[in-house]
């Protein structure tokens, strides 16, 4: 290209005034959202701990033990511990890393399993990880509003259980254990049921000095 | 090319012809004959199925081949074309569909899979001739991705028994616990649940055989496609035992055979050059060997003849032999 | 200039998804549902408006040599603009459905081909104008294909379940191949109607870059 008759002054001045322009408009709006964003990201990472923990009123993102291959969270009201929040990555799922997040009351009994990241096969593995509410056309006419967890047939079966130190693992059906799996997605419920008894039995080993923890 | 033609001679237009190895002799062979040794050749493997799985294979089969060749009829009416189905071609997805399926796969399964395989795998293309995938696979494939659970939720095999049904919750002895879950023998002979055409590798090589004696095949494909699919697993396996069964498994177990000898063979949508036959073969292999051990559906079989298909006109442009008379021009001397 | 024709252009006779074929990558990758496709088009609609109105602004003080980049900036800032509003506004599901494709509508070709064809030599009415047709189009055709991959794969529309009890879901048209399948067919459709429009009236018309004449799939191709 000749830059002969070409005057650059222009090009350069134009092209850095609607950039300077655009950067103050991006200031702007930044400074603008700044907040909201710092907020929907706050309730992002608190929607798991609130759906497995009981209402709580610290912030157990910000408080966290780790013990062995388990990051547990801890919840609490006023001071008092009312439960934990423990996670864990299986690594023995079918197309990947299985991350479950268990609700354990202070005692060790599971409240609510959840999967809060998976990368199963879709329709055969997402079945055992996914909780989806559906909505139906005769719920929306009659108004009626289901709230709550939406149930999923093998995370809740885990609900109410309770590990002791030590103890044989959990196992599906067909490793002769008690639990049911997804016909099709066999190593999906292994994994789940594997990385819940992690959960359960290492806070059973450390149950004690998990509930010493000092606020 | 045309530069080097004498002016006087009129070549046909290229676009209308199909291209292929000269010289060329007409045969009596019709679409039909054809089919009907296609269709002899799958009964070994539908005899065993119904065997095996008693009359529910054969409620399956008759709803597969029924559907094809009515969406094929119903086409031909909406598209003003004549009345194809009388030359079986439809008959032969049909039975190939069925043998993909389930003995325990539910009507509309069936009825869906054709309306998947003619109508998406066939005719929306223009017809039998233009359809760049096996239909019978298309099918498969989209209810594999379509309906997971259904079909791989497995009917037990019950040799002999004529209306019991028994789901199966079975893993798949390609996992790597593949010897726990069935024994060589009951492998070859197709005593493991299925599809109806995935068990019997015996009655599967027997109508494979019967397709190449008569010339029907190359033996270049399923022998390119299984020797690599054993080369590939029984090193994997030599490496790391954990991570999959012996190759002996990889080549009886899943539809291996049936692929090999039935879906990867047919005439459409595979090469026409024997080079070409082995290219398609051992890729058919490579893709298969990489989603059986590494990915993340069980069997890759299907998946990987449709890939394959879809490189076929590509492998026919490389390995097409020269016209009879012409000499291939080195690329040295040409330039 | 008739600004009704202008308007409706977009959603018909130059329809971006159907008719022009530009910003496939999001007609394919987000309309897993109704409600994204409809998402999707917004988003695409906000920053096809603002930068139409900018880009027709400035037309007449940009020196020609340096046009592109000066719209790709002002392109660029619309796009973070949306994206840091719907970060902070929009429900996260929806937002994290859409993910990496809210910035990507930076590249989505109906936004510069816009700037380009139509709002660097018009006025901002009819840019404005110009760009909420075609932004409508692109929601409507986005929201279409979404609203018929949801409906063939679980039976519901919008999220709102519409057979009760129906426990199937067809899986395929969830994910990627069904984009492809669906749109192919719906372009199939589409070019059929319009062939056989062209016959009726006697016009000879053929689909751009195809050839009817080598294909089978109907009658009308035929000469």
């Amino acid at each position: 290209m000749s830059n002969g008759n070409v005057k650059i002054t222009p090009l350069v001045l134009s092209l850095g005034i609607i950039s300077c322009v655009a950067a103050v408009l991006l200031a702007w709006v930044y400074l603008i959202t700044e907040e909201p964003i710092a907020a929907a990201m706050q309730q992002k990472t608190n929607a798991a701990l609130n759906e497995v923990l009981p209402a709580f009123d610290n912030q157990p993102a910000e408080e966290t033990v780790i013990v062995g291959e388990v990051k547990f969270y801890v919840g609490r009201k006023e001071g008092q511990i009312i439960g934990f929040a423990g996670e864990t990555v299986s690594h023995k799922g079918y197309g990947g890393d299985v991350t479950v997040l268990a609700g354990l009351k202070p005692d060790g009994t599971v409240t609510t399993v959840l999967v809060t990241k998976q990368t199963e096969t879709p329709g055969l593995g997402t079945v055992v990880a996914e909780r989806k509410r559906e909505k139906t056309l005769s719920g929306l006419i009659s108004g009626k509003k289901e709230t709550g967890l939406p149930p999923n047939r093998i995370l809740d079966q885990f609900n109410g259980m309770k590990a002791e130190a030590g103890q044989a693992p959990w196992a599906v059906k067909k490793d002769g254990g008690t639990l049911d799996a997804v016909t099709g997605a066999t190593i999906t419920s292994r994994a789940v049921c594997g990385a819940v008894f992690t959960i359960a039995e290492t806070f059973a080993q450390n149950r004690e000095t998990l509930l010493k923890e000092k606020n | 090319m045309s530069d080097t033609e004498p002016k006087a001679v009129q070549l046909p237009d290229a676009t209308r012809l199909v291209v292929s190895n000269s010289p060329h002799i007409r045969g009596n062979d019709s679409i039909s004959k054809v089919m009907a040794e296609v269709l002899i050749a799958l009964l070994p493997a539908a005899l065993a199925a119904v065997w095996f799985f008693g009359l529910h294979a054969l409620r399956v089969m008759a709803l597969c081949t029924l559907g094809c060749i009515a969406v094929e009829e119903i086409w031909n009416k909406c598209a003003k074309r004549p009345s194809s189905w009388k030359d079986g071609s439809a008959v032969v997805t049909g039975l190939l569909l069925a043998m993909n399926l389930s003995a325990g796969a539910p009507w509309w399964i069936c009825i869906l899979g054709s309306l998947l395989a003619i109508g998406l795998g066939k005719q929306i293309f223009g017809g039998l001739g233009y359809n760049p995938f096996n239909p019978a696979l298309v099918a498969r494939v989209a209810l594999l991705i379509g309906f997971p659970q259904l079909m791989t939720s497995w009917v037990a095999p019950q040799p002999g028994a004529w209306t019991a049904l028994d789901a199966m919750t079975g893993a798949t002895p390609l996992g790597a616990s593949g010897a726990a879950v069935a024994t060589l023998k009951d492998l070859f002979i197709g005593n493991v649940g299925g599809c109806l055409g995935e068990t019997s590798a015996l009655a599967l090589l027997i109508g494979g055989a019967f397709l190449i004696v008569r010339k029907r095949i190359k033996w270049q494909v399923p022998a390119a496609f299984i020797a690599t699919v054993a080369l590939i697993s029984g090193l994997v396996h030599h490496v790391n035992p954990a991570l999959t069964p012996p190759a002996i498994y990889h080549v009886f177990a899943g539809g291996l055979m049936i692929g090999a000898f039935f879906m990867a063979t047919d005439m459409v949508t595979s090469p026409m050059t024997v080079n070409g036959a082995l290219i398609f073969g051992v890729g058919c292999g490579l893709i298969t060997s990489v989603i059986r051990i590494w990915g993340g559906y069980p069997e890759g079989v299907s998946f990987s003849i449709l890939f394959m298909n879809a490189l076929t006109p590509l492998i026919d442009r490389y390995t097409i032999g020269k016209p009879f008379g012409y000499i291939r021009i080195k690329k040295e001397a040409a330039q | 200039m008739n600004l009704f024709k202008e308007f409706s252009k977009g959603i018909f006779k130059e329809n971006p998804t159907f008719v022009l074929l530009l910003g496939m990558c999001p007609t394919l990758a987000v309309t897993n549902n109704a409600i994204n496709g409809c998402s999707m088009g917004l988003a695409t609609l906000f920053v096809l408006a603002g930068s139409n109105v900018v880009i027709s602004l400035i037309r007449n003080v940009v020196p020609k040599k340096v046009r592109i980049p000066c719209y790709i900036v002002v392109i660029a800032t619309f796009v973070t603009v949306v994206d840091l509003l719907m970060q902070a506004y929009a429900p996260s599901a929806i937002y994290e459905a859409l993910g990496i494709f809210i910035p990507l509508i930076v590249v989505n070709c109906i936004v510069l081909g816009r700037a380009e064809a139509f709002a660097s030599k018009n006025g901002i009415l009819a840019s404005l104008i110009d760009a909420l047709g075609m932004g409508l189009g692109f929601t409507l055709s986005l929201t279409l294909i979404g609203g018929l991959r949801e409906l063939l794969a679980t039976g519901s529309l919008f999220q709102i379940k519409l057979i009760e009890g129906w426990k199937y879901s067809f899986m395929l048209m969830n994910q990627a191949p069904g984009a492809f399948i669906l749109l192919g067919i719906l372009l199939g459709i589409i070019n059929w109607n319009k062939l056989r429009k062209a016959k009726k009236d006697g016009r000879d018309w053929t689909p751009p870059g195809l050839d009817c004449s080598q294909c089978n799939l109907c009658d009308l191709g035929k000469r």
